[in-house]
This record gives structure tokens, sequence and C-alpha cells, in this order.
């Protein structure tokens, strides 16, 4: 049961901390949640599709489809993390003038569903082949139902304790957690694509095993928050540090590109009479 | 925050979720250390009893292997059959003396005192080795690993499921408890919105809890503070008409002397002309303080009478003969229709509202034209209550629709001051009558009159019952 605690935990944790801090932005942003049941929706029903199809997509690209996937799915979540860290920058410097609503939207949405497919499917697989084959179901379930419960538990005081914060406080906030999720992600795609030979594979950089083992508490919860790794490859390490530069990057984009509509009152006006 | 009983719910939630969960996780992982050294224990009676038998009666060279008990019923416990424990006895010399089905042939773990963990069988097992000290025998007994880890975990299991089957029972109260904990806020609210514009009275609730306690006394303070300020503003209105009656009454017979004066005098015919403007002006100014007093005498909130039957039938024909020189005076066709109609109402009130509506069709009717009045009572199928309706057409520009609502705001007057019909007025004709049509709890409707082309005004009032009323009595 712990095992199926630790995992479970792990993959609710990675996806209510990503739901949990674009749920404040989206109200930090001046949006409504009316978008999330559809994206919660379209997240499941993508999870439970990969889940179902996976024997074909393992099988795909000579055998590391699944790798290749998961991969895909954790760039791209990266990248719309990148994309919210502009949009929350924009807020954070120019409030309530240079919102793009409709943009913002589909971001928000696309990043939770995208999350949602690749946390719900790993969940799904874990019951499905360690619950339903293995008979071990009860347990399974028990455990299952243990972490997801301290894991939505862990999000409700996220989001309310982001909640307590100012509008532009909480954007900030986000945006370092979005930076510090995105660079986990990237890194875990790194050794994906490792894994699946298109990168390079070189020796572990390091191994911090003997201080935090990854298959511990503390290291599973680690891997969920920054993607730790006890023994990361050059590859990983690059792209978390990429990861990191990019997302700081998107925030002075963010800042760029409404510097004049922050000092300018004349092109606010023109701003709102546009909208 | 949006909701407060939403926070509360999800965060208490979160929160028993996140000890019990937590606690559950901590009693399992202590429980199955426990349940380990269960098992241990009953390795080591195991070994205690093999070295009760007596191993020697078997030939030398052959090992006995015995066979396994079962318990005839299996279900009775099923995990009996699988528990069984693996055991081995070694004679001083090490060869096999004994050893159950289960054994393997070899010796299952080093001749060391103590438990170990080893693989045989395909399987993980626990072992105990014993060195009997009196016959310098090994006794050796295993259990396998995943079936003391199953078992173990059955019945732990059994403790913490209740405890996530009784999370959904704890949201539902929880969420139950809140909203009623939050009721007084709701109460409260209530009884701030659904009073009436009118009712500024402090909000008195039983059993407000102290929570809410500074905030209906300041809420109360406010609606006090508002009341008395209210009420200067009214009492000024209708002192300063009431106090202006006795000027203009005074100019009234000043100018009336002027004019007789002027009327000897056939030669300042320029002077004749401007005292009879000045007349027309002061008449008006009188018409506009009267108003202003009947406005104020029948706002909803001041009007303290009781309702006494009144036909409205009869009260309009009273009316029409008091006013119908104004309506010679124009040249205008005056038709009442109906019959007798009673409704229950203040009969002072309500005839300033037929005065109003109409000298208000007959200023705006152009010279010649017509207007008609209508008293009728309507009876509804079914049990929906009668209704008496008034309603007057006149063959005026009418309204154009847009301003239907806001003609009965005070002093408004459509296009300004001057009408475009030419004529001269308060402003607070409708006004007034909308406040006697609130006053008497009836609805007014503004449209276009479809037989005379000119404005149409509705009032439905709800009939009164004579012959039920005496009844009654």
């Amino acid at each position: 049961m712990t095992s199926a605690v630790i995992i479970v935990l792990r993959e609710v944790l990675e996806a209510v901390l990503i739901i949990c801090m674009l749920l404040a932005s989206s109200r930090a942003l001046g949006l409504r949640f009316r978008w999330l049941p559809p994206a919660l929706l379209a997240g499941l029903a993508g999870a439970f599709i990969y889940a179902v199809f996976l024997e074909d997509i393992s099988q795909a690209f000579e055998g590391f489809g699944q790798e290749i996937v998961n991969a895909v799915l954790l760039l791209l979540i990266t990248l719309l993390l990148l994309a919210h860290n502009i949009l929350a920058m924009r807020e954070f410097k120019a409030p309530q003038i240079a919102r793009l609503p409709t943009l913002s939207l589909l971001i928000l949405s696309a990043t939770i569903a995208m999350a949602i497919v690749r946390e719900g499917s790993e969940i799904y697989l874990y019951v499905y082949s360690y619950g339903v084959v293995a008979g071990d179901i009860t347990s399974v379930l028990s455990g299952g139902a243990i972490g997801a419960g301290i894991g939505f538990s862990l999000g409700t005081f996220i989001y309310f304790g982001l909640r307590t914060l100012s509008a532009r406080h909480c954007l900030l906030f986000s945006c370092i957690m979005a930076l510090v999720i995105g660079a986990g992600m990237s890194s875990q795609a790194a050794l994906f694509l490792a894994q699946a030979d298109l990168l390079s594979a070189s020796e572990p950089l390091w191994d911090t095993s003997a201080l935090i083992a990854e298959s511990s508490l503390p290291g599973e919860l680690l891997q969920a928050v920054i993607g730790y790794e006890a023994s990361p490859i050059a590859t990983q390490v690059g792209m978390f540090a990429g990861a990191l530069m990019l997302s700081v990057a998107a925030m002075g984009i963010g800042i760029f590109s409404v510097r004049n509509l922050a000092s300018n009152p004349e092109a606010i006006r023109t701003q709102r009479s546009n909208e | 925050m949006t909701s407060i009983r939403l926070f509360l719910t999800l965060t208490l939630i979160a929160i028993i979720v996140m000890v019990s969960f937590l606690s559950s996780l901590r009693g399992y992982r202590e429980s199955m250390l426990e349940a380990e050294s269960l098992f241990d224990l009953q390795l080591l009676e195991h070994v205690k009893l093999l070295s009760l038998l007596n191993p020697e009666l078997s030939s030398a060279g052959y090992a006995r292997v015995v066979e396994e008990l079962l318990l005839p019923q299996q279900n009775d416990l099923a995990l009996s059959a699988e528990m069984r424990i693996a055991y081995q006895v070694f004679d001083p010399n090490g060869a096999l003396v004994l050893r159950s089905v289960l054994a393997p042939v070899t010796q299952m773990t080093p001749f060391e005192v103590g438990y170990r963990d080893v693989n045989f069988n395909g399987y993980r097992w626990r072992v105990l080795a014993i060195r009997d000290p009196e016959r310098q025998h090994w006794l050796m007994a295993a259990q396998r690993y995943d079936l003391r880890y199953q078992l173990a975990e059955r019945v732990i299991l059994e403790a913490v499921v209740p405890t996530l089957l009784s999370i959904p029972l704890a949201a539902l109260l929880i969420w139950f408890i809140v909203g009623y904990g939050l009721r007084p806020i709701r109460v409260l609210a209530r009884a701030v919105h659904s009073r009436e514009a009118s009712d500024l009275s402090g909000v008195e609730l039983e059993g407000i809890p102290k929570e809410l306690t500074p905030l209906t006394q300041s809420t109360n303070d406010l609606l006090r503070r508002l009341q008395s300020s209210f009420g200067r503003e009214k009492r000024f209105a209708a002192d300063a008409a009431h106090e202006l009656r006795t000027p203009i009454s005074t100019l009234k017979v000043q100018i009336h002397n002027l004019q007789a004066e002027l009327a000897g005098n056939a030669t300042n015919a320029e002077a004749i002309a401007t005292a009879a403007d000045l007349h027309q002006g002061i008449d008006a100014m009188g018409h506009l303080v009267e108003q202003i007093l009947v406005l104020n005498r029948t706002a909803p909130d001041q009007y303290m009478v009781q309702f006494l039957p009144v036909d409205v039938y009869e009260l309009v024909r009273d009316v029409v003969s008091a006013e119908y020189e104004q309506i010679l005076q124009r040249d205008q066709n005056f038709e009442l229709e109906g019959a007798s109609a009673v409704v229950k109402g203040d009969a002072t009130a309500l005839r300033s509202l037929v005065v109003n509506v109409l000298t208000n069709a007959s200023k705006y009717t152009p010279q010649g034209g017509s207007i008609l009045m209508r008293v009728e009572r309507v009876e509804h199928a079914g049990n929906a209550e009668a209704q008496v309706q008034l309603q007057i057409d006149d063959s005026g520009p009418g309204i154009p629709e847009t301003y239907y609502e806001r003609v009965f705001d005070r002093f408004y007057r459509l296009d300004g001051d001057r009408h475009s019909s030419g004529v001269s007025g308060s402003g607070l004709g409708l006004a007034i009558v909308k406040h006697i049509v609130e006053m008497h709890g009836a609805q007014i409707a503004l449209s276009r009159s479809e037989r005379l082309g000119g404005l149409c005004i509705t009032i439905t009032f709800r009939a009164f019952d004579v012959d039920a009323d005496t009844g009654n009595q």
C-alpha cells in the first residue's frame, strides 16, 4: 500500500501543483472558472485514451513510442508554462490593462488538460497493472485514495495560500512555481529522450541517492515538485538550466511587452478603447 | 474569497483528509512492522514445537517427509492453506532427518542461529534456524514473505478502509454544518435585502450571533441617520410648499384687485394684458405648490389611512363634473363608459389620481380633440381575483415608448420645460398618479391608444367585493 500511496501522491501532486497554481493565476488575471470543467474533462478523456492505446503507442517509433510521447507532453507543458509566465508578467507590470482573455483561457485550459493526460494516464496504468491485473485491488485503491487525498489537500492549501496574496504577488509566485515545475518537467523529458536514444546519455554527473533516495517519500515528492533525480545525466542538467533561463526570459518578455502601457496613460486609453 | 462556505468546507475537508490519511499511513506502517514481529514469533513457536519431536524414529539416511495438516473447511481460514510453514530438522552431523512437504531437500539456510531472508522454490522466505541445546539438532522453519505481507495487509486495511470511506460522509456533514453556521448571515442579508425602499426601521432579528451584532448595530445606526435625514428633506418640501400658500393667496387677491382697477381704465391695454399674464403665472405657481403638497401627502411611505370602499365610476363622474369647464374651454369631446366598480382605497387620494389623469389628458389633447374614460370590473376565470380597470384614452400626440418609464419621475417633462404641445405644467402630475397607484397596490401601464391614437393610461386595481365584505361582517 505504501508504494501505491507514494506513486499516486507523486502523480497527483504534479498535476495538482500545476492546476492550483493556474487557478490562482486565472483569478489574478480576472478570469472566471468556467473554462475549468471542459479542461478537466478533456484531460481525463485524453488520459483514458492514452492509457488504452498505450500498447500501440509504445510499439511505435521502434519501441520508444511511450518515451517519445511522454517527452513531447512534458515539453509542451513546459512551453505552455512559459507562455503563462509571459501573460502573468504582463498583468504583473500593467494590471488590468494588457489582458488577453481568450489567449489566456486557451493557454490555461491546454496546460491543465495536458498535465492531466500525463499524470492521469500514469495513475490509470499503475492502478490497472498493480491493482486489477496483479489482483491487489484493495491495497492499491486504498493506497491510491490516501495518496490522492493528501495530494488534493495539499493542492487546496496551495490554492488558498496563493489566494491570500495580492493579485500581483500571486502572479509573481505562480510564475516562480511555473518556472521550477517547468524546469523539472523538461529535465524529465530529457531523460525520456535519452532513453529513446534521441539525446546522448552520458554518465551521471553526480549521485545524491545516499542523501535523498529517489524511491523514498522525500525523493518522490521532490521529483513531483522540481523533477528531482539522484543521479542526473548532463543532458538533464542542461535542460533543467535551459528551461529555467527560458522561463526567466519569458517573464522578461512579458514585462517588456507592456512597458509602454504601464507608464503611458495615453496608450492605456487607446488599448482600452480597442477592447 | 468568493464563498465563505466553499472556503471553509474545502479547507476543513483538506485538513481532515491530511491528518487522518497521514495518521492512517503511519498506523499502517507501524502495524506492518508489528505484524512482522508477530510472524517471527510464530516461526519461533513453530521451531520450539519441532524441538519436541523425536526425529530419531526415522531410519538413518532417509529424511522423513511430513504431510501437511489442513483444515477440512478451508473457507474458514482461506489463507491457512497458504500460510503453511516449511520446516527442516538436521541431526548434529548436518544430515536432514525431517522436513515438511514444502521444504526443499537442501538446507534452507546456513547452520547459523537467527532469522534470515532467503530465496528458494521461486519465492522469498523468512527463515529461523535454531540449534536444539539438548540433542544438538538444527531446527529450521520458514514462511513465504509475500504471504506474510498479504495477510498482514489484509488485516490492517480493514482498519484503514473505513477511514477512507468516511471522508465523503464527513465532507457532506461539513458542507451542511458550515451552511447551517452561516445561516444567520443569509438571514440578515435577506432581511436587509427584502425590505421596501421606504422601510428604514432598524433590523430586528432574534438570536443574532455575537459576531454579527456589530454589523447589525452599525446597519441600524446608518438606517436611523438615513431616516432622520429623509424626514428632514420631506418636511422641508412640505413645509416650504405650505408656507408658500399664504403669500400666493395674497398675490391672487392683489392681482384680482389690480385687474379690477385696470378694467375701469380702458386706455391702458398693454397693462391689462400684462396683468392677465401675471394672473396666469400666479395660478401656475399656486397649482405647482398644491401639487407638491399632494405629492408629499400621497408618498407611499408617508401615507397612513384606513382604506374604505370607493366606487371609481362615481368618483370619475364627480371629478368630470368639477373639471368639465377646462374640457369645454378647449372644445374637447369627452365620453365616459362603464359601470359602477368598487375598490378599497382612500377617496381623497383617488380623487387626486383621477383629477391628474384627466387634466393631463385634457392638457395634451389639442383643441377639438377627444378624451375617452372607461371604468370596468374585469372578472377572471378560475380563482383569480376580479379587477377594476380605469382607462383613459386621448387623441393627443402620445408619448414615445422609450419615455414610458421616465415620465413618472418628479419634475420630468417630455422635451424639457415646455412640451411640444405648448402647454406648461408642473411635471408632477404623473409622479403623483404613480404614488397613489403604488399606495393602493395597483398597476399602471402606458400604451398607444388604439381607439383615439394618443396616449392610453390603464390603471388596474384589485376589485372590492361589497357583498362578500358585508357577508363577512
